[in-house]
């Protein structure tokens, strides 16, 4: 009875334009601007933990950060930029480069390096080792490079692909398919594979084998990137670009973004980012309209700095936030270090540290 | 589809989507679908019963009419106020007993009978009115009671007199040309009808207490805290029921001369039908005579037919009935969703394309800079949206807030200020005319005149309406800017007539051309639109040469040239195109050229909406306005050009915190004052090729006497 007075088409219906708002646990604060900034430099990435010091990449750089005294130090730069790390227990120590593959860094030192298809190179998201020092490598795209992920969202793509590569064996054989760009990516406890699959704005559980088991978190608020897992087996999810309602709108109109894709340059287009818009071409939305000389906080900004934990199921705790008046956005990875929480912001190229727990001492 | 087809922006001229919103604003949108439902019932009577509207059978039914029509008046006013008069079927019989008895039984003048019967409606009303509007109590079981209590007195009184009603005879030659007299073919009693018709719906609508009847039944509690009556104007609703029943009574017995024991039983449920079938809503607060005429004549229409159909009398009732329940159906989600689908229908986006803006790249004349970075900020937070500055002879700053005053800084520090004149609205553009008084701009209200001791005076706010417009267009909603020509005519922006101040966002949005410049002619006092159809025009500024003036059309990114005066008269063209970003306010610079503040930049993602007008429009409907595309204001600038209109200069804050969009500057004695109309402050730096002793005043008005 409702669909005769109701909306013709699915399609018209505004019910896919919903964004769902941020209450309880995931309720907007501060926290990620307040929280200390020990390093900072372009384009920091993805980080892991290695014998107690904090390695992590920087365009193409490769850095590792002394627990004590916060000293960095380079560890190799790389010709190409670094899109992925992971470490194993072992001390096995994997990354991924633009355009040609892994290299992988033994204990002592010793680099190997696996090739990869060209179309896998250019998109590579995450790396995760599983206890025996296999590696799954997290493909966003095999139609579209990492640098561009935008293009990749507004073309509706759902080409990820999630490798396994045997580094002994240097094999690298096809795990699961058609994903919708997975952005990240763990292990959990019983070996079945947890990907963030960041279109789907969820976060879903894969049996080893690849097939989908059952979704873990869904309607996030935001694009959902990296995932780690602590000791305690609980999760940190990190989200690097907001959803807006204009741009699950925008891509519900094809004619409009079929224009917008062919005629307009990359920053020039209206779609998340992962920090403010260095482009004076950046549209601009009402809501962000400085008044008063005040950007307010809740203004749809491209850019938002968000961090969720979560328990063993998944179900939030806690979170993480830089609001629209803020500049940590576009947080990329995540992690526990130690007593810490370190966030890595790629849209203003800082390094945070953070308590755990830090929500209650506000 | 990769390009818009040329067919496109040719279909965007022809058919306006904006006629359909702008009839749902309109307050007699209501009685349309009852009309249409009225022609639409008698096409197919007239169609299934021939010789139903033959000229004697519409000559009794207009008398049928006179009478129902004047129950369902007295019904709509007091539904109006928020009532609801059940007792009117009661209060009719009593009334039709008392003229027949004056008449007939009695036999006096019948003016006399009249005002017998009057005082019986009165007194039946005013019983009505004292127990509801004065002692509170609820109207529907009040009337109910007094329903009941009307009806014993009609059933008690009427046996004694009916032998004396039907045996006498009335001897009065304008008793029977009420009755049964026509004058002009036209039923006297329909005349009568007409003529109290006409009173009420004038009544309602145009006199006061028409308007305090309508308030107090949209929201009591407004209409009390606004200094209505209520107590008073409830009663006087119920009051004029009863005078109206009483009227259509004195009708009847004119027509019928006689009465039964079931006269005016079931009357309150046909003529409630009537009118809210006819879109007087049940709630209070809407509806008017037309509702009722139509609503009437809809009930009579329908029950005569059905009548010749032989259809017996309960099923009649039954129909009506049923009728009823739709119609009360309709009423409710009518007034919960027009609000609604108004909001839906009506921003109606329009096709405009741009030409692709021009870079601002280094080495270009807009290439940003800082020009505009160590600006003095004057009034940090004690003005907000000072959107045009203003200096007076003696350097005083002038400027208006959103908190509709008009705010003074004192020279030469701009530290001590006051509030110089309080107006409302939210004062915009500003001009000194040549005796010093300070005109300008309201948004919202018109333009203005403050003289030079703070004195505030309207100086106009209408102007002559279109004929082709569907929106009341006399009225100004947007006046923008304003400048004053040598002989002291005032020509003045308004930037739409289709958003008010609050929603000028939503006009970006629509592109349309639907605003105006006008001029106002202090010798005759006369407003007159002199160009109609223009893109959100916002400055104006009166060229050096006395004989034309400058005006921005804001979404157009252009500047025109008009000439009022001199031998190009009535010319128009375009001064300076494809900007790249918005122009507002433009004002003279010392060396003969001008000063354009662009309040935001184009960008190409905007610029790609603005040629899918679908697109907007659902973006308009679908999301919020916060997510709104909008023009990037978050980023403005100043530009010079010289007399020909050649950019020569921009200037930029490229930080853009203290100064993101300036919507206004000025030029005075070497220095460069900038307002925005989103900011709390005012700005100024040192213009270090200027004139130092140049300022406005002077160059307009001469030197100071």
């Amino acid at each position: 009875m409702m669909r005769l007075f109701g909306r013709r088409q699915a399609n018209q219906s505004d019910h896919g334009l919903y964004v769902p708002t941020m209450d309880g646990p995931l309720r907007p604060n501060d926290h990620l601007d307040r929280a200390s900034i020990i390093w900072t430099g372009a384009h920091i990435d993805d980080l892991a933990v290695l014998n107690g010091e904090l390695v992590f990449t920087s365009e193409n750089r490769l850095l590792s950060l002394r627990a004590e005294d916060g000293e960095v130090t380079l560890i190799k730069a790389f010709d190409r930029p670094i899109t992925a790390l992971a470490v194993a227990a072992s001390g096995l120590l994997a990354i991924a480069l633009f355009g040609e593959g892994l290299r992988l860094r033994s204990a002592d030192d010793q680099w190997q390096q696996i090739a990869l298809s060209e179309k896998h190179s250019a998109c590579v998201t995450a790396l995760h080792f599983d206890a025996d020092d296999g590696l799954y490598c997290a493909i966003g795209s095999n139609a579209n490079p990492i640098s561009a992920w935008r293009r990749d969202l507004f073309e509706h793509h759902s080409h990820g692909e999630i490798l396994f590569v045997q580094p002994a064996q240097a094999k690298v054989r096809s795990v699961a398919g058609d994903l919708q760009y997975p952005a990240g990516l763990v292990l959990d406890g019983n070996g079945d594979i947890i990907v963030a699959e960041a279109w789907a704005h969820r976060v879903v559980a894969l049996s080893p084998q690849g097939a989908l088991k059952r979704t873990l978190l869904a309607d996030l608020p935001a694009y959902p990137g990296r995932l780690s897992v602590d000791g305690e087996g609980h999760y940190l999810v990190s989200l690097f670009a907001p959803r807006r309602q204009i741009y699950e709108f925008i891509l519900r109109e094809p004619g409009f973004l079929q224009d917008m894709l062919a005629k307009l340059e990359e920053d020039e287009w209206v779609g998340p980012t992962y920090g403010r818009p260095r482009s004076a071409n950046y549209p601009l939305l009402q809501g962000e309209v400085r008044q008063m000389g005040v950007m307010k906080p809740w203004a749809p900004s491209s850019s938002y700095g968000l961090v969720i934990s979560c328990d063993g199921d998944f179900a939030p705790l806690e979170s993480w936030h830089s609001r629209a008046d803020g500049q940590m956005h576009g947080i990329s990875a995540a992690l526990r270090f130690g007593e810490h929480i370190v966030a890595a912001s790629k849209g203003s190229g800082s390094l945070l540290m953070m308590r755990a727990g830090a929500s209650d001492e506000q | 589809m990769t390009s818009i087809p040329v067919v496109t922006p040719r279909r965007y001229r022809i058919f306006s989507a904006r006629f359909l919103g702008e009839l749902l604003t309109k307050s007699w949108i209501d009685s349309v679908i009852p009309a249409a439902v009225l022609l639409v019932m008698v096409i197919i009577i007239s169609i299934l019963i021939p010789g139903f509207f033959s000229l004697g059978s519409l000559s009794d039914q207009s008398r049928q009419l006179s009478e129902f029509g004047l129950l369902a008046i007295a019904l709509t006013i007091v539904l109006l106020s928020g009532g609801i008069d059940l007792s009117i079927g009661s209060m009719f019989a009593l009334c039709v007993l008392v003229a027949l008895t004056m008449m007939n039984v009695l036999g006096v003048s019948i003016y006399l009978a009249f005002g017998a019967t009057l005082l019986a409606g009165f007194l039946c009303g005013a019983l009505n009115g004292i127990l509801i509007g004065y002692i509170g109590l609820r109207a529907f079981i009040t009337t109910l009671v007094t329903l009941v209590i009307f009806r014993s007195i009609y059933d008690i009184a009427f046996p004694r007199l009916a032998s004396g009603i039907v045996g006498g005879f009335a001897e009065s030659a304008l008793w029977d040309f009420i009755g049964f007299g026509e004058y002009m073919n036209l039923p006297v009693s329909f005349l009568i009808f007409a003529v109290i018709a006409l009173f009420a719906h004038v009544m309602l609508t145009r006199l006061r207490i028409g308007w305090h009847i309508r308030a107090v039944g949209g929201s009591r509690k407004s209409a009390h805290n606004s200094g209505i009556h209520v107590k008073r104007t409830v009663a006087i609703a119920y009051i004029c029921s009863g005078l109206l029943t009483a009227t259509a009574a004195f009708l009847f017995s004119a027509r019928l001369g006689s009465t039964g024991s079931d006269t005016g039983i079931g009357l309150e449920v046909q003529v409630l039908t009537a009118v809210v079938l006819a879109g007087v809503s049940l709630g209070g607060g809407r509806g008017s005579v037309g509702n009722a005429l139509i609503g009437a004549a809809l009930v009579l229409i329908l029950t005569n037919a059905l009548i010749r159909f032989s259809v017996p009398g309960n099923v009649n009732q039954l129909v009506l009935g049923l009728v009823l329940i739709v119609a009360v159906i309709f009423d409710a989600k009518w007034v919960k969703n027009r609000q609604k689908i108004l909001g839906k229908v009506y921003v109606s986006p329009t096709y405009m394309a741009l030409d692709k803006a021009p870079a601002i790249t280094d080495g270009s004349v807009f290439a940003v800079n800082d020009l505009l970075g160590n600006a003095e900020i004057i009034g940090q937070g004690t003005v907000e949206g000072p959107e045009d500055v203003i200096l007076d002879r003696q350097g005083n700053l002038y400027t208006g807030t959103r908190h509709g005053e008009i705010v003074r800084f004192f020279a030469p520090d701009f530290v001590r200020h006051e509030v110089f004149a309080q107006i409302g609205g939210h004062p915009l553009g500003l001009a000194f005319d040549g005796s010093g008084n300070l005109l300008t701009c309201v948004g919202g209200m018109g333009v203005y005149r403050v003289s030079t001791d703070g004195v505030v005076s309207k100086v106009t706010d209408e102007t002559d309406r279109s004929l082709t417009s569907i929106i009341d267009d006399s009225r100004l909603r947007l006046p923008d800017d304003l400048d004053i020509a040598p002989d002291g005519r005032i020509f003045f922006t308004e930037a739409t007539k289709r958003y008010e101040m609050t929603e000028w966002a939503v006009d970006a949005l629509e592109g349309r051309g639907n605003g105006r410049l006008l001029e106002y002619d202090p010798k005759s006092g006369k407003t007159r639109t002199v160009l109609k159809n223009l893109i959100f025009p916002n400055g104006v500024t009166i060229c050096p040469d006395g004989n034309s003036l400058l005006f921005a059309e804001t979404w157009a990114c252009r500047i025109n040239r008009y000439w009022f005066a001199g031998p190009r008269k009535g010319r128009r063209e375009i001064f300076l195109d494809n900007l790249p970003g918005y122009p507002d306010n433009i004002n003279r610079a010392s060396d003969g050229g001008y000063w354009i503040a662009l309040l935001g930049m184009r960008t190409p993602a905007f610029d790609l909406t603005m040629q899918h007008p679908s697109f907007r429009r659902r973006m308009a409907v679908r999301i919020p306005a916060d997510q709104w595309l909008f023009p990037n204001i978050n980023k403005g600038c100043v530009i010079k050009v010289n007399g020909d209109g050649k950019v020569t200069q921009s200037l930029w804050e490229a930080a853009g915190e203290q100064l993101p969009s300036v919507t206004s500057m000025r030029e005075h004695r070497g220095w460069l004052y900038l307002g925005g109309v989103t900011n709390n402050r005012i700005g100024r730096i040192r213009l270090a090729e200027a004139d130092e002793n140049w300022d406005a005043n002077t160059a307009y008005w001469g030197p100071s006497s």
